[in-house]
């Protein structure tokens, strides 16, 4: 947890690319108020609270996204909404990152088990373990890298609706933002818990080291060359894509289709059921005359729900033991919904 | 709103780069692996030929983090 949250400080260093997206790609920067911000991160926060509870591994990403294009329909209708920006910088690449992941998940996991085929698996696991220090240290950078930066993104339009803040195609982040966000990531991920880690350890695809490896490796490639042309991906898609492909790529494993269909329902939820939250917020906000009583409102709702949800965390919590699959629940035998990779 | 405005050069560039980098180094990694393995069994077997596969172990090793350092390079000098 330390060394995944001191990389994902780091990696909030390492492009603005996606920051500049999330800032003037997606909707028109011109029209939002501080207001409008305010809506669609409430959004974003209720739906990544209610996922988490539920443990699916749903977009931070996508929510917050759909939180500001739901906060923005209402304010400001459709007109300031933009579309060719959403489209080719958030949904064609939210459908094609997690099939790209799990396909190059699936070559590389058995083109891994390919070379190590003369050797007891159970040996080269014990080398590829040490391996996943690394790859998993670079999944750390590449989400400080990509996620951190859609923050940034959120904190710069509230600083262009402030008027703090010059838009348009070629603005800089501040430092202060970029700080700030990487120190939210890394804290946010030091205290991050293993609930989610349980879901996708476990109940997509018995993941074992060379396994792992591959998709950490093959996540990190994919995160780390989207943020560089400035997509703002999803790495709990991209993850949740190449853990499935690996298991797809390693002779006789098993994966749980039901489980990674869930998944994907989630994800085709997540960035309208957070634009519909936006809007409602939005909407209470402006039943209060869209001042500061509607704000001081909806702040103090979401901080009572927040308390009940981690009290409730912490009597029902997830253990570390508790992510690493028992071997008998993967299997044709024990589940008969499960379909052999 | 339409496909043409998608940027498929982008898309592209990120789908062959992440997979050059990713089966690249899952290969490399997987012979890295294989070299220290024979390398353990030639050790306990007392035949030669062990500093050669431990030279090739620290080669792919070296290998991956060059590639990694590479591609940090390129990403905060864009």
């Amino acid at each position: 947890m330390t060394i995944a949250a001191i990389l994902n400080f780091v990696g909030a260093f390492i492009s603005l690319s996606v920051a500049a997206t999330v800032a003037s790609g997606i909707v028109n920067a011109d029209v939002i108020t501080p207001t409008v911000v305010f809506g669609g991160l409430v959004g974003a926060i209720a739906w990544n609270l209610g996922t988490w509870w539920f443990g699916l591994p749903s977009s931070s990403s996508h929510a917050l996204i759909g939180g500001v294009i739901g906060s923005t329909l209402v304010a400001a209708g459709t007109s300031a909404i933009e579309g060719e920006g959403i489209l080719s910088k958030v949904i064609v690449p939210a459908i094609l990152s997690p099939i790209l992941a799990g396909l190059i998940a699936a070559l590389g996991v058995f083109l891994v088990y390919r070379i190590i085929r003369r050797f007891v698996e159970h040996r080269a696991e014990r080398e590829f373990r040490w391996a996943q220090v690394g790859s998993s240290s670079m999944v750390a950078l590449a989400h400080g890298t990509n996620d951190a930066q859609k923050t940034m993104g959120v904190i710069c339009l509230a600083l262009i609706a402030n008027g703090s803040l010059a838009g348009g195609d070629g603005f800089d982040v501040p430092t202060w933002v970029v700080v700030s966000c990487a120190t939210a990531i890394a804290l946010g991920t030091y205290c991050g818990g293993w609930r989610i880690i349980k879901t996708l350890g476990t109940k997509v695809v018995e993941v074992r080291p060379p396994q792992g490896f591959g998709s950490e490796t093959v996540a990190a490639s994919v995160i780390l060359a989207s943020s560089h042309v400035g997509f703002p991906l999803s790495t709990t898609q991209v993850v949740s894509g190449a853990v499935a492909g690996s298991g797809v790529g390693r002779p006789g494993a098993v994966v749980n289709w039901l489980v990674a269909r869930n998944i994907v329902v989630g994800w085709l939820f997540t960035l309208p059921a957070a634009a519909a939250v936006a809007a409602v917020v939005y909407g209470v906000i402006d039943l209060f005359g869209g001042g500061e009583a509607g704000v001081i409102v909806v702040s103090v709702a979401m901080v009572i729900a927040a308390a009940l949800l981690w009290r409730a965390n912490r009597a029902k919590p997830i253990e570390p033991e508790e992510t690493v699959s028992a071997n008998p629940a993967f299997g044709p035998a024990a589940q008969p919904e499960l379909v052999a990779a | 709103m339409s496909f043409a405005e998608i940027d498929w050069g982008a898309l592209f560039q990120a789908a062959y780069v992440s997979a050059a980098f990713a089966i690249g180094v899952l290969a490399v990694a997987g012979f890295a692996v294989v070299a220290s393995l024979k390398s353990q069994d030639r050790r306990q077997s007392g035949q030669g030929g062990v500093l050669a596969l431990n030279a090739v172990t620290a080669v792919s090793v070296v290998i991956i983090g060059a590639a990694i350092v590479l591609g940090i390079y390129i990403m905060t000098n864009k």
